[in-house]
């Protein structure tokens, strides 16, 4: 059996959000997040004058980039990036300097007032570790987050990846981000 | 009036004697069936202990007839109950398999184009789906639904849609926390257009008059609703001081909800309440 490198990404395709929120409330639940804080979001666009109006919905979250802004920054090293991909934080080596919310491009990042921690979207690594899939993904009713190795070219992220356009987000900002959205 | 409830509602505001029901999670129901024309078999189990002094059904009801001399008519456990109710099925150990699986479906589960027997039919006449509908017709009816333009609105009325947000199921959950963090108030949307007829500013207190009640909330003014429509979210301006979140926050569509249901179906048609707008 051919072995590779992982690297987890995730595919989000959009126009199947209906904004119901599921997945900030499972993040919330699985990750401990009290409420005044979230680590992923649904940014809404609403446009228009009746009748014609346009609705869109798009979930956000830490864009778990390949080349991180965030953990060049951090002064501890409490920022790292695991060798399958996923840009995760060390809390005890935290010092809550805020360097890395400055840093973030993707305003992805929040300072937990009550721990003195920074805190951000993980791809919740203590389910994928075991062998799941983070929260967001496995609660979402329409399906609109698809996670998965981008390495293995037979998985649903490579898949959808060679069938279907898409972009990432301020590529510009030379993160090399690896939430690919849908087009 | 009783009721066995899992959330102190409204409707357990209006009750005279409440019993506390075990949640869904905490409680061992009796085999349900799903009926359709391929019926199944489901069957819910308990995942936690439950978190507070509550009972499922079966210990309630055996209570209340043990008060009323009726003891010998519920004389059973849920387990017996539930072997009863499985012991048709064609399965060796149905309870087992049950416990082990959650639901039970008949072979052959339905494929299109495989079900065209005489076992699955729907119980029209032709054992169709009917678009015509003769039976419809012997009643009286139109036996091709006829599309009828819905009424426009009186002079100076508007009328009341009633919806739901995607985060909230129905009028029962706006009072969780984590859900209500998203609306936490619901308001009366109003058109531009017709804000400025009314005189009525975003935020601005307003009341929404019908033939049967009269409600105060604010205005959320948006391109989002028709010029003759008006919405407001279902599930606040509760009366139950339990339901602390949304208990008297905003208002509640129930109260202005005029009676209408549709002659054909039965169902409850809930778009048909003109509502009169003012500031209040």
């Amino acid at each position: 059996m051919a072995t590779h490198n992982k690297r987890y990404v995730m595919v989000i395709d959009s126009k199947k959000c209906i904004d119901c929120k599921a997945c900030v409330v499972a993040c919330r639940a699985e990750n401990r997040v009290p409420l005044r804080y979230s680590r992923n979001w649904i940014a809404e666009e609403h446009r228009g004058e009746w009748p014609k109006l346009l609705a869109a919905f798009e979930p956000g979250q830490c864009q778990q980039c390949e080349s991180p802004a965030c953990v060049r920054v951090c002064p501890t090293g409490a920022s790292y990036q695991r060798p399958d991909g996923i840009v995760a934080i060390n809390e005890s080596e935290c010092v809550g300097c805020r360097y890395c919310i400055i840093a973030c491009p993707y305003d992805a990042r929040f300072f937990r007032e009550d721990k003195g921690v920074v805190e951000k979207c993980d791809f919740c690594v203590q389910l994928v570790d075991r062998g799941e899939i983070p929260a967001c993904v496995k609660t979402c009713p329409s399906k609109v987050r698809v996670f998965g190795d981008l390495n293995d070219p037979d998985g649903p992220v490579r898949q959808l990846l060679e069938r279907r356009r898409h972009l990432t987000k301020k590529p510009e900002a030379g993160t090399s981000p690896q939430i690919y959205y849908l087009l | 009036m009783l009721l066995q409830f899992l959330a102190l509602s409204d409707t357990a505001w209006y009750a005279d004697v409440i019993f506390p029901e075990s949640t869904y999670l905490e409680r061992q129901d009796p085999a349900e069936v799903m009926s359709g024309i391929c019926p199944v078999v489901v069957y819910r189990q308990p995942v936690i202990k439950p978190l507070h002094d509550t009972k499922p059904t079966l210990d309630i009801v055996q209570g209340l007839a043990k008060r009323l001399n009726l003891s010998q008519y519920f004389d059973f456990t849920i387990e017996q109950w539930v072997n009863a109710q499985l012991k048709e099925l064609p399965l060796e150990t149905p309870v087992d398999y049950l416990k082990k699986h959650g639901i039970y479906a008949p072979p052959g589960f339905p494929k299109y184009g495989t079900t065209l027997n005489a076992e699955h039919r729907f119980v029209t006449k032709s054992g169709k789906i009917e678009l015509f509908s003769e039976r419809l017709q012997e009643l009286g009816y139109d036996p091709l639904p006829i599309y009828q333009s819905p009424t426009p609105p009186p002079a100076g009325m508007l009328r009341l849609i009633l919806g739901r947000e995607a985060y909230f199921t129905h009028a029962n959950s706006t009072n969780n926390p984590w859900l209500n963090a998203f609306d936490s108030e619901n308001r009366l949307w109003l058109n531009p257009v017709t804000a400025d007829s009314l005189g009525v500013a975003d935020g601005q207190l307003v009341e929404a008059t019908s033939t049967v009640g009269s409600v105060r909330l604010k205005a959320k003014i948006t391109q989002e609703i028709r010029p003759d429509c008006t919405f407001m979210l279902h599930g606040f301006g509760k009366r139950a001081k339990w339901q602390r979140l949304t208990a008297g926050v905003g208002a509640c569509d129930a109260q202005i909800l005029e009676t209408a249901w549709d002659k054909v179906s039965g169902n409850a048609a809930l778009h048909e309440t003109f509502v009169k707008v003012r500031r209040a």
